[in-house]
């Protein structure tokens, strides 16, 4: 079987599932919305994710510290200033990618297993400045926000982050520019030497997932109206949005929105089951990614050539870091 | 107090501390020396040995006797894992194992999560202390530092005098050239990993007699572990101790005149700087970044 979508069937495609999307709320239960809801906010987390460990091939194991900061800054600006939610959600947005651009800095220095240890204290470290800077997020108490009317809203902002974050991709991808990125992932020296400031690219993607990441965590801590450490920096979703873009497949376009999609349904299911050993069975699924399909769903499909790509498709893979 | 004493005392604690430290530490250092694999679920397997052993004390045996079952069973394990699963990836890029190895840190946590629920638990096996003029250390301490300077002292002979020794030694410096004089590099590679989790495995232990842990202390332990091998330098074992020093130094003096939140903030620091300064370790070793 060989699927090849002309340009048009592809955005016929495309047309088709928005009307889809955009006809849910009214015509579907409450469950059904605030369930592919969360699918939406999982699509925007796993391409977050894709931007820096995807292209850059810097695996992160705490982007959702920036999630955090998206967090408590929309809700201390909702809290003090009365901001419209989605302008709050916005800022903490915006903070969240100032807030990238000194970290990346220094934490892009690191390469390999540093800079996952390092993000990975990072996400440690916030959380214990959120527990102890009661004056400002009321530490463990934490804040509480008006109660959501409609969930509607909320559905829509999620849907929009995520269509923005997968645009994003999909122009990173036909670009010079995403190009760039990869050879970050393939080889650093190799494009420094050809004149590539990698510096600027990797902060560059670390800033755009640190954004979309803020982003997400604002209308989040809108929709469950509250937020103290826990819930600022669910280690669940950290931990979901890196196994949800390598089971699509690691800097691919298409990849994160699957693996997402798969693994949401999935974690619903085991949620309900089996709530105790569900994280257990995310560890081996990992784990079997790793050991059997390092290039996910997408690299599969390539494999077996069901999906035909363009000149500009690269095979996804786990960088070539030595 | 006179100010002396106390400033005394803080330092032996801290020294007390680097002890227990030293020897998870090694047992990184070596998996990454042999394996270039940065075990990130070292962590969770001290916690497997702190819970292995609380588990035991609920039936009625020892902690101190339930050591030496820790170290058994965390050996076994730590083949095990090699054998199947880092293996497997050893020879790709850096990151298939440090994945692979974060899915075995999710794994363990949460089977620890699931068995021993997220309470703090911890052991009182010696609860006495002795007193030096004004000086106090508590038993339990002393004995663990004892216990871990004697382990660490076994394993320095071990590394440094025997044949198994020499041929981890030569696995680390050149794995090509030690397989090519006979060595069988796999071999090596999987009994230094059960090393490495035996030695994560009882700091483990000591851990839960000294503190109150729970499931979760992976987490705060490996950004540690991290900073003490980077300080020390990466394939440097009289390093690592500086290391384990620097470390619990300034856990132990920040946490005395701060809080523990400032000493997680002060380890996080050293991380970082070391990592950016210093590349090669306080006392020098391989290039980390």
């Amino acid at each position: 079987m060989k699927v090849r979508l002309s340009l048009l069937q592809q955005f016929g495609l495309f047309l088709i599932v928005l009307i889809l999307v955009a006809l849910l709320p009214a015509i579907a239960s409450t469950y059904l919305i605030t369930f592919v809801l969360t699918l939406f906010m999982y699509i925007a987390l796993a391409y977050s994710w894709n931007f820096i460990s995807g292209y850059t091939g810097y695996i992160s194991f705490g982007q959702i510290a920036l999630f955090g900061i998206g967090s408590y800054s929309c809700a201390i600006l909702i809290l003090k200033w009365h901001i419209h939610w989605l302008l709050a959600a916005a800022m903490g947005s915006i903070i969240a990618g100032a807030f990238a651009i000194p970290l990346g800095l220094i934490m892009l220095r690191l390469k390999g297993p540093y800079f996952a240890v390092g993000m990975m204290g990072l996400f440690q470290f916030l959380a214990a400045v959120a527990a102890t800077w009661k004056s400002m997020t009321k530490g463990a108490t934490g804040i509480y926000l008006p109660p959501v009317s409609a969930v509607a809203y909320i559905y829509f902002a999620f849907f929009g982050l995520a269509l923005a974050l997968f645009l994003a991709t999909w122009t990173l991808e036909r670009s010079v520019f995403g190009l760039r990125l990869r050879t970050v992932k393939e080889d650093e020296e190799g494009a420094e030497s050809l004149g590539i400031n990698t510096t600027f690219y990797k902060v560059f993607a670390f800033v755009v997932s640190a954004m979309g990441c803020g982003f997400a965590g604002g209308i989040q801590v809108f929709y469950v109206s509250y937020v103290d450490p826990v819930t600022a920096f669910p280690a669940v979703l950290n931990i979901m949005m890196i196994i949800m873009c390598l089971l699509g497949g690691m800097g691919t376009c298409w990849g994160p929105v699957m693996g997402a999609v798969l693994l949401g349904q999935v974690s619903e299911f085991l949620w309900a089951h089996f709530p105790y050993v569900y994280l257990i069975l995310y560890g081996c699924l990992l784990a079997f990614i790793i050991m059997f399909m390092p290039s996910g769903i997408m690299g599969y499909f390539h494999k077996r050539k069901i999906l035909r790509g363009g000149i500009h498709t690269v095979l996804p893979n786990l960088g070539s870091i030595k | 107090m006179n100010p002396f004493f106390l400033i005394l005392q803080v330092l032996i604690n801290g020294l007390l501390l680097a002890g227990v430290y030293g020897v998870a530490a090694i047992g990184l250092n070596l998996i990454f020396g042999v394996l270039r694999v940065a075990n990130i679920a070292h962590g969770d397997f001290m916690m497997l040995g702190a819970f292995i052993v609380y588990s035991f004390s609920t039936i009625g045996i020892h902690p101190l006797i339930g050591i030496p079952i820790v170290a058994g069973v965390l050996f076994v394990l730590g083949i095990i894992t090699e054998r199947f699963l880092v293996e497997k990836v050893v020879s790709q890029p850096m990151a298939y194992s440090l994945l692979l190895l974060y899915a075995v840190s999710i794994l363990l946590r949460n089977a620890g999560l699931n068995i021993w629920t997220s309470n703090y638990c911890s052991l009182d096996v010696i609860p006495g202390s002795l007193h030096i003029g004004p000086l106090t250390v508590s038993e339990i301490r002393l004995v663990i530092f004892m216990i871990a300077l004697g382990l660490t002292l076994v394993f320095t002979f071990i590394l440094n005098r025997t044949t198994v020794g020499k041929t981890i030694r030569a696995s680390i410096q050149h794995p090509d050239l030690a397989g090519a004089c006979g060595i069988d590099v796999r071999k090596i590679r999987a009994l230094t990993f059960g090393v490495g989790s035996l030695l994560a495995g009882i700091t483990g232990t000591f851990f839960i007699m000294l503190f109150s842990v729970n499931p979760e202390m992976g987490d705060m332990m490996i950004l540690k572990l991290f900073a003490i091998v980077i300080v020390g330098g990466l394939g440097n074992y009289l390093g690592t101790f500086a290391g384990a020093l620097v470390i619990a130094m300034a856990e132990t003096l920040t946490g005395f005149y701060a809080t523990t939140q400032v000493s997680d903030v002060a380890v996080f620091s050293i991380f970082l700087l070391s990592l950016i300064l210093r590349p090669q370790g306080l006392l020098g070793g391989r290039k980390t970044r």
